[in-house]
Formats: C-alpha cells, sequence, structure tokens
C-alpha cells in the first residue's frame, strides 16, 4: 500500500530552485532514508508535506488520495508529522502542555472521552487494591478525583494521563510535568515523538534526527523507530550520514540538486553506491592523516574554570597542551563547554582560575614591546631569554627603560627560545596578533565572524581595519585577498561585492576559514566547521586543516561527527559536562568508547 | 495626614489605578502573543479621544435638557474609545505581522501619530454637560441603603465608578484566560515560540492579530477612564494621556507579565501618582516623586535579571517578527 506519492513537485526560492519535478512514492510500514547532500532539497521536500512550505506545482498524495496541505493543521489531519531538525518546542511548558499545543475543541473531546467513568474505575481500583500504602491510595483517589473534576474542556490532567499511556506502548520515558528547559537534547527529541504519536501519526518524518545524539542515544532512537514500524508507522529519515543509513533504513530515496535520482533497497546496495549517486560522480570518501615528525608544544592549559553569566559552571578545571602538526579534536555533547573553551583561549571570556601559557615560535625574531612590559622583560632577561646580534646573551636588568626601548626599536634584542606569553590578560586583539586564530561557526553561522549584510571585502576588513592610512581604510588589500579565497576554496558568489548572507551556507563557511587561514596562524581552532557542508566542501575543509597541520600549526577541531573525528584527529579531547573526561589516541579506541566518555558524569 | 485625607488619598489611588490596569493588562495581552507594542501610549490618548468623542456624540444626540440616561452615559465613551484603540492596534499589527516590520519603530511611530492626532482633535471637541456625565458616571455604582460618604469602606471600595470594577474583572478574566485555558496556552505559545505554534498548527499571525487589537482595545479604555472618570470631560493638553501609557508599559514589566499581580501593582504605581497632592511638598519634590514609578520598574527588571527566574521572564519570542518560510 502506497503512503505518500510525490508527482511532478517543484519549489523555488526567488531564484533558487530547491525542488524540480521530483517524482516517487513511498510505501507504508516502511523506513526510508531520504539521502542528499546539503542543498539537494530534502527537508525542502518534506516541509511541503509538513505543510511549512506550500509546492509550486505538482500533487501529492497520501493513501492514493490527492491532498492540498496548507499548513502544518493540514498535515496533521492527514496523519504526517515531522521532527524537525531545531525542535519545535516552547521552553518554558512542560511537556504535556507543549503536546497539547494547537489542538482543537474537538481534538480535546475525542481525546477525553469517558473520562469521568474512566476515573471511577481507578479509583475502585486503588480502592481494592491492597498492595497500596494508606498513604498512596489516598494520594491516588485525590489525583483520579480533580481528574475527573477536569474532565472537560481543557485538561492538562487527562493529557498527562494518554502521553504516559503512549510512552508506555513504545517504551519512551517522559515526564509529563517535567519542563522543557530542564530537558536533554535526547529527552526533547523523544518528546517531539511523542507529540506526533499524540496527534495519531501514521506518517513521521525525521530531519536529521542523529545530528545531536551520542552513539548511545541513536542507537535507542533506531530501536524506537524499528518499534513503530513494527506498528505500522511509515517513518521517513532525513540525513546525510550514509553509516545510519545503511543501519536503520529498509530504502534509501536519494535526491541531487533538486531532483529525484532514485529509490534503492538498502540491502542491494552499499555506501560507495550512494555517495556516487548522491554527489553525481566518484568520492574518495579517505580523510589522510599524517604523522607529522615536527612535534612541538604550543598551547598550555591548566585548571582551566569558566563560569556562565548565571553562575553555572561552564568548564571545570580543564587542562590540556595543543601541539603544533596535530590536530587536537575535541568531541561531547553540544553544550559540553566546547565554545567557552574557544571562547576563553581567544580571550572572549573571562575565566575564574586557571592557566594559559602561550609558546609563541618566534625563533630569531626580535623582542618587541607589545605583549610584554619594561617589567616583564627585564625577568625574562634575568632567565636568558635574549641574547645580541652578535649571539651573547643580555641581561637587562640594570639598563634604564629608555635605554630598553632604543635597543628594542633598533631591533637590537632577540629571542633564544620560544617566547612565553601568558595569556591570561591579553585582550582578544592581542591574543589575535599573536597567531591565535578562531574561526567558530556557531550554530547560525553569521552570528560570530562575519556580517551577513556586508559584502565580501567589508568581512575581510573586519581582521584590517587598524591597517590604512590615518582615519581612512585600505580596502583594495582586502578586496585582493577575497578575490584569492574565492579562486582558490572556489566560492560560489557573484563577485567579492556580494553581501555575504546571500551565498549558501558552505561558501559562507569558505569565506570564513578562508580568511582565517590567510594570515598563517600558529593556533587555529575551528569550530563546527562541516555543518550544513555538502561532501565536497566538508572534504575541502578537512583538506585545509590538514594543510594547516603540515604547515606546524596547532590546531584544534571541536566535531558534531564522531566518524570524521576519529579519522581526522591525531587526539581526541572529550567533554562532559565541562569537564575532560578523556584525551584519547583515535588509533587505539572504538567509538563507542569515546561516545560512553561523552556522557560520563553526566547521570548524575 | 489625618484619618479623613488617608481614606480620600486611597480612593483617588483606586481611580488612577484603573488608568493602569487598563492599560498594562491591555499590554501583557499583547505581549504574550509576542507583539512588543510600544504604541500603547498613542493608543490610551486615542483611547481618550474616542471616549470624549463617544459622550459627545451621546450629549449631542439628546436636548440640551434631557435627562442623562445612565446605561448610554456610560457605554458611548467605552464603544467609542474601544474602536479608536482597536485601530491603533489593527494598524500595529498590519505594519508588523503582515508587512513585517520593526515592532519598536511602529510602535513609536503609533505614538507618536496617536499623541498628535488626539491631542489636536480633543482640545475641538466641545465640553457642554461633559462633567455633568462625568459625576453621572462616577455616582452610578453605589448600592442601595449606603449613605455616600459615611463609611471609610464605603468611600474607599464603593465611591469608584463602574471602569474601576470592570477593570478588575477585565484583568482577572484576562490572568484565567491566559493561564488556564486553551486559547491561553496557544497564545503563550505564540510569544515564546512562535515556530514551535505554527508547527503545532496554531494560526500564529490570527492569533497575533486578535490579541494585538484586543489589547489595544482594552488599553484604549484606560485612556477613557482618566478623562472621562478622573477629569470629568476637561481635557487639559497637561494631562498627558501618554505619560499613563509609558508607565502601564513599565508596568507590565513590573508585574512581571501576570495580570493578577498588575491589579496590585496598578495600585501601587496609582498610590505614588497621587500622594504628592496629599503630602505638602515643593515643586522640585514633586518632580523628584514622580520618577519613583520608573525607578521602582528599573530596580524590579534588577532583581528579575539577579535571580533569573523563569518563570519572571518576557515572552522569548516578544518582539520578534515570525515569517514561517524565513530561512
Amino acid at each position: 500500500m502506497e503512503a505518500i506519492r510525490f508527482k511532478n513537485i517543484t519549489k523555488t526560492f526567488g531564484k533558487v530552485v530547491a525542488n524540480q519535478n521530483v517524482s516517487f512514492a513511498l510505501e507504508e510500514g516502511k523506513i526510508y532514508s531520504i539521502l542528499g547532500e546539503n542543498g539537494s532539497g530534502k527537508t525542502t521536500l518534506m516541509n511541503m508535506i509538513a505543510g511549512i512550505y506550500k509546492q509550486d506545482e505538482g500533487e501529492v498524495f497520501v493513501h492514493g488520495k490527492e491532498v492540498h496541505i496548507n499548513s502544518p493543521r493540514d498535515a496533521f489531519k492527514q496523519k504526517i508529522g515531522m521532527i524537525h531538525q531545531h525542535f519545535k518546542l516552547v521552553d518554558v511548558f512542560n511537556a504535556t502542555e507543549n503536546i497539547l499545543l494547537g489542538l482543537t475543541k474537538d481534538d480535546y473531546k475525542l481525546f477525553n472521552i469517558d473520562q469521568k467513568e474512566k476515573s471511577r474505575e481507578h479509583i475502585q481500583k486503588a480502592l481494592n487494591d491492597t498492595s497500596l500504602s494508606e498513604e498512596e491510595r489516598k494520594a491516588t483517589i485525590k489525583r483520579y478525583k480533580r481528574y475527573a473534576r477536569r474532565s472537560r474542556g481543557f485538561n492538562v490532567a487527562a493529557a498527562a494521563e494518554r502521553v504516559t499511556n503512549i510512552c508506555e506502548k513504545y517504551g519512551f520515558k517522559v515526564d509529563p510535568y517535567q519542563k522543557v528547559y530542564d530537558m536533554s537534547v535526547s529527552q526533547k527529541q523523544t518528546l517531539e515523538i511523542v507529540k506526533a504519536l499524540y496527534r495519531g501519526v501514521d506518517i513521521l518524518i525525521l530531519d536529521e534526527p542523529t545530528a545531536v545524539l551520542t552513539p548511545q542515544e541513536i542507537k535507542g532512537l533506531f530501536d524506537v523507530l524499528r518499534n513503530m514500524r513494527e506498528m505500522g508507522k511509515t517513518i521517513i529519515i532525513i540525513t546525510h550520514k550514509l553509516n545510519e543509513v545503511m543501519e536503520i533504513s529498509d530504502n534509501v530515496v536519494v535526491l541531487r540538486k533538486g531532483k529525484y535520482i532514485g529509490t534503492v533497497e538498502t540491502k542491494n546496495t552499499n555506501e560507495k553506491e550512494l555517495t556516487n549517486m548522491m554527489v553525481g560522480r566518484k568520492v574518495n570518501l579517505q580523510i589522510k592523516r599524517e604523522k607529522m615528525e615536527h612535534v612541538e608544544d604550543r598551547l598550555f592549559i591548566s585548571n582551566l574554570t569558566v563560569q556562565n553569566m548565571d553562575g553555572t559552571t561552564a568548564l571545570d578545571s580543564v587542562s590540556f597542551v595543543l601541539r603544533s602538526g596535530q590536530i587536537l579534536g575535541v568531541a561531547g555533547i553540544s553544550g559540553s563547554g566546547q565554545k567557552e573553551l574557544l571562547d576563553a583561549i581567544a580571550g572572549l571570556r573571562h575565566y575564574k582560575t586557571g592557566e594559559m601559557i602561550f609558546h609563541n615560535p618566534k625563533k630569531e625574531k626580535p623582542l618587541t614591546l607589545y605583549h610584554h612590559s619594561i617589567k616583564q622583560v627585564k625577568e625574562m632577561s634575568r632567565n636568558g631569554a635574549f641574547h645580541d646580534l652578535v649571539g651573547n646573551r643580555v641581561d637587562l636588568t640594570h639598563w634604564s627603560k629608555k635605554q630598553i626601548i632604543e635597543a628594542v626599536n633598533k631591533e637590537e634584542i632577540i629571542f633564544y627560545e620560544d617566547e612565553i606569553i601568558d595569556l591570561k590578560d591579553k585582550s582578544p586583539l592581542e591574543i589575535r596578533d599573536l597567531g591565535i586564530k578562531l574561526s567558530f561557526v556557531p550554530e547560525d553561522r553569521l552570528g560570530m565572524g562575519l556580517v551577513g549584510s556586508m559584502d565580501l571585502t567589508d568581512n575581510m576588513m573586519l581582521r584590517s581595519y587598524r591597517k590604512g592610512r590615518g582615519i581612512f581604510l585600505n580596502r583594495k588589500k582586502p578586496e585582493a585577498l577575497a578575490n584569492e579565497i574565492v579562486d582558490e576554496l572556489e566560492v560560489v558568489t557573484p563577485g567579492v561585492h556580494t553581501q555575504v548572507r546571500k551565498l549558501s551556507g558552505g561558501n559562507i563557511q569558505k569565506v570564513l576559514v578562508g580568511r582565517e587561514i590567510s594570515s598563517s596562524p600558529k593556533v587555529f581552532m575551528a569550530a563546527y566547521p562541516v555543518r550544513g557542508l555538502d561532501i565536497n566542501s566538508s572534504y575541502l575543509i578537512y583538506d585545509l586543516l590538514n594543510q594547516q597541520k603540515e604547515k606546524g600549526t596547532a590546531v584544534l577541531f571541536v566535531g558534531e561527527d564522531l566518524d570524521v573525528l576519529m579519522a581526522l584527529c591525531d587526539r581526541i579531547l572529550v567533554l562532559s559536562g565541562g569537564k575532560v573526561a578523556g584525551i584519547v589516541d583515535p588509533t587505539k579506541v572504538t567509538k563507542e568508547e569515546v561516545g560512553l566518555l561523552m556522557t560520563k558524569g553526566r547521570a548524575e | 495626614m489625618t484619618g479623613t485625607m488617608f481614606v480620600a488619598f486611597l480612593a483617588r489611588a483606586i481611580k488612577f489605578a484603573t488608568v493602569f490596569i487598563f492599560g498594562s493588562t491591555g499590554e501583557t495581552i499583547t505581549e504574550k502573543s509576542g507583539h512588543l507594542n510600544m504604541g500603547i501610549p498613542g493608543i490610551m490618548y486615542l483611547g481618550a479621544l474616542g471616549g470624549i468623542l463617544g459622550e459627545r456624540v451621546y450629549l449631542d444626540s439628546i436636548g440640551p435638557e434631557t435627562a442623562l440616561n445612565p446605561f448610554l452615559v456610560l457605554f458611548m465613551p467605552m464603544l467609542f474609545a474601544m474602536l479608536f484603540a482597536a485601530v491603533g492596534g489593527l494598524l500595529f499589527s498590519f505594519f508588523t505581522v503582515t508587512l513585517k516590520c520593526n515592532h519598536n519603530v511602529t510602535g513609536l511611530t503609533i505614538t507618536t501619530f496617536g499623541v498628535g492626532l488626539s491631542c489636536y482633535f480633543i482640545g475641538l471637541i466641545p465640553t457642554t454637560r461633559m462633567s455633568e456625565a462625568g459625576l453621572m458616571i462616577q455616582s452610578l455604582f453605589v448600592p442601595s441603603g449606603f449613605e455616600w460618604g459615611g463609611n471609610w469602606f464605603g468611600q474607599i471600595f464603593f465611591s469608584q465608578s463602574l471602569f474601576t470594577y470592570t477593570a478588575i474583572i477585565v484583568a482577572i478574566v484576562a490572568a484565567i484566560i491566559i493561564s488556564r485555558t486553551r486559547v491561553g496556552l496557544n497564545l503563550r505559545a505564540c510569544g515564546e515560540n512562535p515556530a514551535a505554534a505554527d508547527a503545532a498548527g496554531i494560526n500564529v499571525d490570527k492569533y497575533r492579530y486578535i490579541a494585538t487589537i484586543l489589547g489595544a482595545a482594552i488599553a484604549g479604555l484606560g485612556g477613557m477612564a482618566l478623562e472621562i472618570d478622573l477629569y470629568k470631560g476637561m481635557f487639559n493638553p497637561k494631562d498627558a494621556v501618554d505619560a499613563f501609557g509609558w508607565l502601564a508599559l513599565s508596568l507590565v514589566i513590573f508585574s512581571m507579565w501576570k495580570p493578577t499581580i498588575c491589579i496590585f501593582a496598578s495600585l501601587l504605581f496609582g498610590a505614588l501618582q497621587v500622594l504628592p497632592n496629599f503630602l505638602s511638598l515643593s515643586s522640585v519634590q514633586m518632580q523628584m516623586f514622580s520618577i519613583v514609578p520608573y525607578a521602582a520598574t528599573i530596580l524590579v527588571l534588577i532583581l528579575t535579571s539577579v535571580f533569573n527566574k523563569k518563570n519572571a521572564q518576557p515572552p522569548a519570542g516578544l518582539g520578534i517578527t515570525y515569517f514561517r518560510e524565513d530561512r
């Protein structure tokens, strides 16, 4: 039996064609994966049957009948529910209130049938049940009496009861009165599924459901989905992760650049074939990881403790060493302190306790007074940090301030070894000047790093605005740099004077990463640099990270895809609830072990 | 302050509180839907204009010697005030929902528009028999058997006009609807997370339109109560209805978006408003005194931020225009 059929669906956003002449059908009672790169139109297509978008052309059939879905309400009427990537939950409401949202009077009537009778039964049962203690019995009776009183109209208690029933049936754990803001990501996802089931959904669509889950939670989700399939539900998963596609789905639908490519049975295919269908040509899925010979300790972080605005601890005594010629991966459930860690290193966030010592590889470079006070310089010279032009050690302890400044300006004082700099009191600007570059990609991509409404050139200037003559800006160099990045990283843009906001996610990312690596950093931090990128762009970014590593940069890479972290990084630091759960060698541990570390200490 | 003065003070404070209750209850309903309507001062002014115009229309429709009909004396200003103010709310919704304009800019524009328009036209309306109507409204609600002014309890609680009791009932009903009903749940969802509300099948645009128009109509009653009841229809540009509007806006924050708290907070603000008249203060001291409500609001803002209480926060989607296909 056919669940859904798409016929010649076309959808455009302005000039961008998201879906073009898509036609295919899905059968009932199976798990489907909709596979495609970012921008292939898979979410857009599903949004059309969920009532978020409306197709420009084409028809949708549900169970063989043509339907017009103009709003999420219409979708519910067709028993279609969608769980979006960003959960559609109201934080300050509890689970039941979220489930009740948007239901009409008729729906309530439907769910409250014989509420009084049912409560009477429950009370009778409680009275006869001898295993209950007196207090428990009183509590139960009280609960159902209240329940009977509220049996008409708006009824949270009755709904909560129904929620509990659904949870028992499918094996979920949801506290109907827990507030959403107290829930973990996986709990929120469960709540979304329960919400759909409460509305009697037959066809459930999940958009990138595993993006924010640990391996263990993913396993739990897949069990639930298989369970739902047994009960006859049709499940559609939107994803670009091949291993999950292979594991969970019965059939795979592949989309590419808005067009339907084909449907294959999972058991008759393999990852390679799927990738080729998805990308349209052969792709090398290997991520290279070469061992560098020259590895030096670059940044020492010890006992770093950072507090949030509301006083909770975001990072708790984090210690590690960042080495040049290595990529240190940071794994962890989102919100485990990754952002705070990078912010603290970049000087954007004050930390309570802890030390950050940077070994600046300024060999044979003269001293400047930008990062050190005269007092510090004297102190360093006593420890033998400097030599003069001939190569003899110099002791500046007895020099006057004027003499020192004169010598520094003539570039006569040169470092013997790495310059050791305490980053504690440095401003973000000073830290940047030391070559510690942050390419932070927050969830909305344009939040930090780039200004959406400015063009490429102006965004380059965010790093060079202090250069130029007097009060006037120098526009030529940034423009040249922008052109260079566009050429080298194959950024698809009409020109360097296009607003960054108008580019696609992948291209925005390339611009940001390109700008940060253009100044040959010594420490390069990238957070979620491939989020929202297609396979090609992702591999391009991995290559760029590897290039930096080969150049002797210390790379800190915060990622979400454990497979990638395992393949790319030399070491992986696992954060759990703001603590370092472990620093592991990816060649020696399994993915499951890393997953366990991610949840370590979270249960308490 | 003597005992009689104190009673008079309390009675007067409740009168002023009426204006605040209407204003901030209306705005609370609007803000719960996610609309930050900064046009409330202008809308309250429009309500004042509507109120006076409504009374005028009624007074002109009857002969100069005819006795006043208590129902129409009360009903006409209310109807006109709600209509005029609702137009302000409709304008706001049209700009922010349909045209997707910025809430702050739209709100401030409506304030400027409402204040300017009303100030000009109210001044043109003749005031014949206005004060007679005002006095009648004030004495309408005196339970039979009660000697007017004979008893302190009666003076405080039963010397008020019907507007006061309406305001309190409106605030309580609003509180019940917001926190206890299906409509209220959906309304709050629109304000907290419009995308979630939309995905759950709620028509966010409809909810926002209705909440804003209804909120504006209720706030407009505040402006009307001020002009008709407190000033007895004798308009003076110095009355500055918009000042009450700004205070009503800050009252919403002060009462932490809860209409029941708003009733008591309004009493406090009303008391602060009239207290200087009952104390012998110099003009500088009077000026200083008028700062107190604003300072109190800032204090509440500070306290709620410091304690970071989840249930004392503004709706999370407040002031954000929602567009479903936004990418």
